[in-house]
């Protein structure tokens, strides 16, 4: 055992003490601890097996930055693999499982594949595992992803239990040490709306390590007290436990806030900020010498946190290896506490003498390490030259610390390096909106913190149009620090880390360089350095100084890699929040139908009756076939509510109408419809529908289903942008009005019978006409059209009259045959008749492939007019509508099939058209398709093979008209 | 009480400041400016967008409300279009923060006080919503929608 809980101090609760399990072995922590601290305190150091090589790894940190002891929490769908054991935050029956480990932490057999490291450097999936070629998919990748990687998923779906949520602010201030609080408190006084985000469960970050003093208090104390007087500020939002991200376009800040006591796991905040102060901190950098990854080589920091915050000496015997003064304080807060402590210094001229109880190595280096399963020694380099084992269960390493810079390049921003601090610094490209302030700018000092962050602070209410409060800042230590920019120990055989988490050495660095992968970008990508979970928040810098070390250009020259987000991992469960909540669209009509036992099909968002089965029928063909046959043998009514609807009114609707079109609608006389095409600027139908003028300077025009968003979007875009000048209105009126199509050779009888105020006759309302009259004594708008071929209105009534419209056509139609039917009947008779629909209208298709190149206006300008007649457009040879028949009674034809010659090879190549739509016709005994096919309607008669690789299917099929009932179109004028 | 009844009035091209006069002279108040509600009385006047405004009234019967909003004609188009929306009225401080939290946009007091009026999208339901009081907002979505509307702001 070598980690000890003290008997007083720190940040923990001993009254509350707590019960956990790791890898099912109980253990006992307090309240405040995190599963790391509790586990060192109880004298576990292994918590993780290593990325690659399946080394034994410890707790290296004591923040979100931690690579190496990742665990998985949670049973069934609850499990979540990768949290980091140093954030995790204690609690009473919390069971933790390690990671990548077969069968035990302690023995794990891939541990092998440290002795096979020789052929797992730097690329080696580019130069082994190359043959054979086949094995790669089939073996090789599927073994080595296993053999690799830290925790898997639980497989199950996610239990739902996560939460998203918008917030805005004047300033939010992004972290709670002494900058970040001295930020919020100047905001705050000032009167901004403020959001403190910290990641840690209590406010205070680095002050809750150390044992430093602000205002004559403990920092802890200090934070706290700050915090509480935020917290009585009405317009300041403090949340902790919460993670800032990424910063995105528009001040819009992505955040993940642990939500352990709520009901969801975790919100997914994005919160909008007019300003935004950096007060993240820094991250102490390792430093590469061999085996410098055994557990109990952790970062000076961490050690001071332990000691300080979680009461807990992580060992008796103590190395410390320091490049930076702030490791001393380790050393000396280590002698205090009891430990036997040697601090090896890098630099000769290191200032100041030796803590109390502390044994000091000038210009030493740590050569090696020992210890299995943890460290038990540690050999040091004097500085003249001397080596020696000496006995150690904690080597404490820094070399020197690097701001947390990360948000600020997340714009594209590159930091900059700065001698005097040894560190790269945010550079001057920060994202619209953000500063920067303590540490994370490079400031070393409490007193600098606090300073800077109050001067954010204010600065940010200046900015904002608020007069800043002046207040006097707390007294806080304020001594010089010096560094030396120290990466790597020279001169020493044995493997030495640099990106913890995917297992890259300084060797895999120096391969990379020899091999023409030195540019960092490049560097980066041949040896995944920085690209594990921890986003080599750790080890990037490091390995950046290791290659500058080993080219010679210097660190300045040598740069970092870009930063992007996110910052710290983010389940993509808590983006897409619970389930991803996405609305259903219901007809007005949704009700009535479920009444009447309908089937549902989703249509987009749009839940729409798909058929309505009557008892005793044995599937749903018998039921469509039943509802289609209907219509054309007696009378059917569907709710076509879900297509669009738009009101264009104004003195130059037409004009405007007639541009936006392909056919004319100028001259489209009051009272009358007409089927509307509409393409794209570059000759493709865009959507369909038709156009009924109510009055002169009123139309009502209806789109596809599915294009309805999208053709107002461009009906308004031509008016604002393309033709300001038209006076025209544009109202969506889609929700507002219910409209049923009523349609079959009963249709007249059946809506004279509920729709008062119209003569239904066909000299009075003849085919294509419209009107209004009135529904059970309100408006209805009765427009002839038909889609299925046959004498057919659609009746719109306001929607809130969808369902009463329904029950009188089914009450009065009973006499009569009347019957709903749903989207597959419809379906199926507009294939009968040939009508294009979504299939067809796929984007691709010009009205001359659709067979409709009679209705282009000639005459007139329009969208889509000059590209329509660039010559690929008009090639004969592109594939048109035709109809398709199987040539074999009975056979099927499936929609997606590829029609070819006969005796053409069956590939891509020769492939002449497909078929796009198909389905039973009951009226015609026969399966009735539509395709697209090259020269079709030259073709008519040819017979041809319909092929359908996917579901393996082929049938010989007949090329036809694709008007297979009432080509002559008698039945729709009747 | 009769059932609250919504018009979208837009105005003819160009001819918006007049409209505005004939508004302030018949309902008391010009037409409100981007973003916020006019108060006339048994009327509220809600800008949508360009040129276009909802008229929203709950204490007119039907037939009169029409017959009110001919007055506008023909500097302006009327479209009924009550029953394609949904009303919900969420009153109270947790209601704001309720919205706030299904909101992209900025719902506190100083942003959106009283007379204010957005659209915006709630988890893809496209909304209007407005400031009915001070610690009032309703919220118009689409009808085919309201079912799961309903759901969400119901949390």
């Amino acid at each position: 055992m070598t980690g000890a809980r003290l008997p007083e101090g720190g940040l923990i609760d001993r009254a509350r003490p707590l019960g956990f399990t790791f890898d099912g072995k109980p253990f006992a922590g307090f309240q405040g601890d995190t599963l790391a601290s509790a586990l060192i305190a109880s004298g576990v150091r292994v918590m993780g097996r290593s990325f690659k090589y399946h080394r034994p790894r410890g707790a290296l940190t004591m923040g979100s930055e931690e690579p190496n002891a990742l665990v998985g929490v949670g049973e069934g769908p609850d499990h979540e693999p990768n949290v980091r054991a140093t954030t995790l935050e204690l609690r009473e029956g919390l069971r933790a499982v390690s990671q990548n480990r077969w069968p035990s932490l302690r023995f794990d057999a891939l541990a092998l594949n440290d002795l096979a490291a020789p052929l797992l450097g730097a690329g080696f999936y580019y130069k082994t595992f190359m043959w054979p070629a086949t094995f790669w998919e089939r073996v090789y990748e599927p073994l080595i992803r296993r053999a690799a990687g830290p925790g898997a998923l639980s497989g199950a779906p996610a239990p739902g239990r996560e939460d998203r949520a918008f917030a805005h602010c004047d300033l939010l201030v992004i972290g709670a040490g002494p900058a970040g609080l001295a930020a919020a408190l100047a905001a705050g006084r000032a009167g901004l709306r403020v959001i403190v985000a910290d990641e840690d469960a209590r406010p205070g970050g680095r002050l809750l390590a150390e044992r430093l003093e602000v205002g004559g208090v403990s920092g802890a104390d200090w934070a706290a007290g700050a915090w509480a007087e935020l917290a009585s500020m009405a317009q300041v939002r403090l949340m902790s436990r919460a993670c800032v991200f990424g910063v995105y376009d528009g001040g819009v800040y992505g955040v993940l806030q642990r939500t352990p006591d709520g009901p969801a796991r975790n919100v997914y905040w994005r919160i909008h900020a007019r300003r935004a102060v950096l007060a993240a901190g820094a991250t102490e950098r390792p430093v590469a010498f061999p085996d410098n990854d055994r557990p109990g080589v952790m970062l000076a920091g961490a050690v001071r946190a332990l000691l300080n915050r979680w009461a807990t000496l992580a060992g008796r015997r103590v190395t410390v290896f320091a490049a930076h003064d702030e490791a001393w304080r380790t050393a000396a807060d280590l002698a205090a506490a009891g430990a036997e402590v040697r601090l090896v210094d890098v630099r000769e001229d290191a200032p100041g003498t030796a803590p109390q109880g502390v044994e000091l190595v000038r210009g030493g280096r740590v050569t090696g390490t020992r210890g299995r399963l943890g460290l038990t020694g540690v050999r040091v380099r004097d500085g003249r030259g001397v080596e020696c084992w000496r006995e150690a269960d904690i080597l404490a390493v820094s070399g020197g610390w690097s701001p947390a810079v990360h948000l600020t390049c997340h714009h594209r921003g590159r930091p900059v390096w700065r001698e005097d601090v040894a560190a790269f610094v945010p550079g001057p490209d920060l994202p619209p909106g953000l500063s920067v302030a303590g540490a994370a700018a490079g400031a070393v000092s409490t007193a600098a913190a606090l300073c800077e962050g109050d001067a954010a602070g204010r600065a940010a209410a200046e900015a904002l149009g608020r007069a800043p409060v002046r207040a006097n800042l707390p007294e806080a230590e304020d001594a010089p620090v010096s560094a030396a920019a120290f990466w790597l120990v020279e001169g020493v055989k044995g493997r030495a880390w640099v990106d913890f988490q995917n297992d890259v050495t300084v060797k895999d660095i120096r391969t990379a360089e020899a091999e023409g992968f030195g540019a960092v970008e490049h560097l980066k990508r041949y040896t995944t350095m920085g690209m594990a979970t921890d986003q080599g928040r750790v080890g990037a810098v490091l390995g950046l100084g290791v290659l500058a070390e080993i080219t010679g250009s210097g660190i300045a020259e040598t740069g970092t890699t870009i930063f992007r987000p996110p910052y710290a991992p983010v389940p993509l469960a808590a983006i897409a929040g619970a389930h991803g909540f996405r609305p259903t669209r219901r007809p007005p009509t949704h009700g009535w139908a479920e009444k009447r036992g309908a089937v549902f099909v989703e249509v987009g968002p749009w839940l729409r009756a798909q058929y309505f089965p009557r008892p005793g029928e044995t599937g749903w063909r018998q039921t469509v076939d039943r509802e289609a046959l209907a219509v054309r043998e007696a009378v059917g009514f569907c709710d076509v509510s879900t297509l669009g609807k738009i009101d264009v009114q104004g003195a130059d609707a037409a004009v405007f109408l007639d541009r936006l079109y392909a056919n004319p609608m100028l001259k489209l006389p009051v009272g009358r419809c007409r089927y509307g095409l509409m393409l794209r600027e570059d000759g493709c139908v865009m959507d369909d529908g038709t156009v009924a003028r109510l009055a002169e300077d009123h139309f009502v025009v209806s789109t596809t289903t599915g294009g309805a968003a999208g053709v107002f979007r461009h009906m308004e875009f031509c008016r604002q942008c393309l033709w300001p000048d038209l006076d025209v209105s544009l109202v969506s009126v889609t929700e507002a009005w219910a409209q049923t199509a009523v349609a079959g050779p009963r249709a007249r009888d059946l809506l004279s019978r509920v729709i008062e105020g119209l003569d239904l006759a066909d000299e009075a309302f003849p085919f294509l006409a419209c009107g209004e009259g009135r529904f059970e004594g309100a408006p209805a708008r009765l427009f002839r059209i038909s889609y299925s071929g046959e004498l057919a209105y659609e009746v719109a009534v306001r929607a809130g009259r969808g369902e009463r419209l329904a029950e009188a056509l089914a009450a009065a139609g009973a006499d009569l045959g009347a019957t709903p039917y749903g989207t597959e009947a419809m379906g199926v008779l507009r294939i009968e008749k040939g009508h294009v629909a979504g299939p067809e209208l796929d984007g691709r298709t010009t009205p001359a492939d659709l067979g409709l190149a009679k209705m282009v206006s000639t005459k007139k300008d329009f969208i889509g007019a000059t590209l329509l007649r660039r010559e690929g457009l008009a090639d004969p040879a592109r594939p048109a509508l035709v109809g398709l028949r199987p040539v074999v009674a009975g056979a099927g034809v499936s929609p997606g099939a590829h029609l070819f010659a006969q005796g053409a090879p069956v590939d891509a190549g020769h492939a002449e058209g497909r078929v796009t739509s198909a389905a039973f016709s009951p009226n015609l005994g026969e399966t009735v398709a539509l395709g697209l096919l090259k020269r079709g309607p030259d073709r008519i008669g040819e017979r041809l093979r319909a092929v359908d690789p996917l579901r393996g299917r082929e049938a010989m099929v007949e090329v036809v008209s694709p008007h297979r009932i009432d080509p002559e179109g008698g039945r729709l004028r009747a | 009480m009769p059932e609250p009844l919504l018009f979208v009035v837009t105005s003819r091209r160009g001819a918006g400041d007049a409209l505005s006069g004939v508004v302030a002279a018949e309902f008391g108040a010009p037409l409100p400016p981007p973003g916020r509600i006019a108060d006339c009385g048994e009327w509220r006047v809600i800008w949508t967008g360009r040129e276009s405004w909802f008229f929203e009234t709950a204490a007119v019967a039907a037939g009169s409300a029409r017959a009110r909003l001919d007055v506008l004609r023909p500097g302006a188009r009327i479209v009924e279009v009550g029953d394609g929306y949904a009303r919900f009225v969420m009153a109270g401080p947790a209601a704001r923060e309720r919205l706030q939290r299904l909101a992209p946009i900025d719902l506190h007091p100083s942003v959106f006080p009283p007379d204010a009026a957005a659209r915006t999208v709630l988890e893809h339901i496209p909304v209007l919503l407005h400031a009915a009081g001070p610690d009032v907002i309703e919220a118009l979505a689409p009808r085919s929608m309201a079912e799961d509307a309903a759901r969400l702001l119901d949390g």
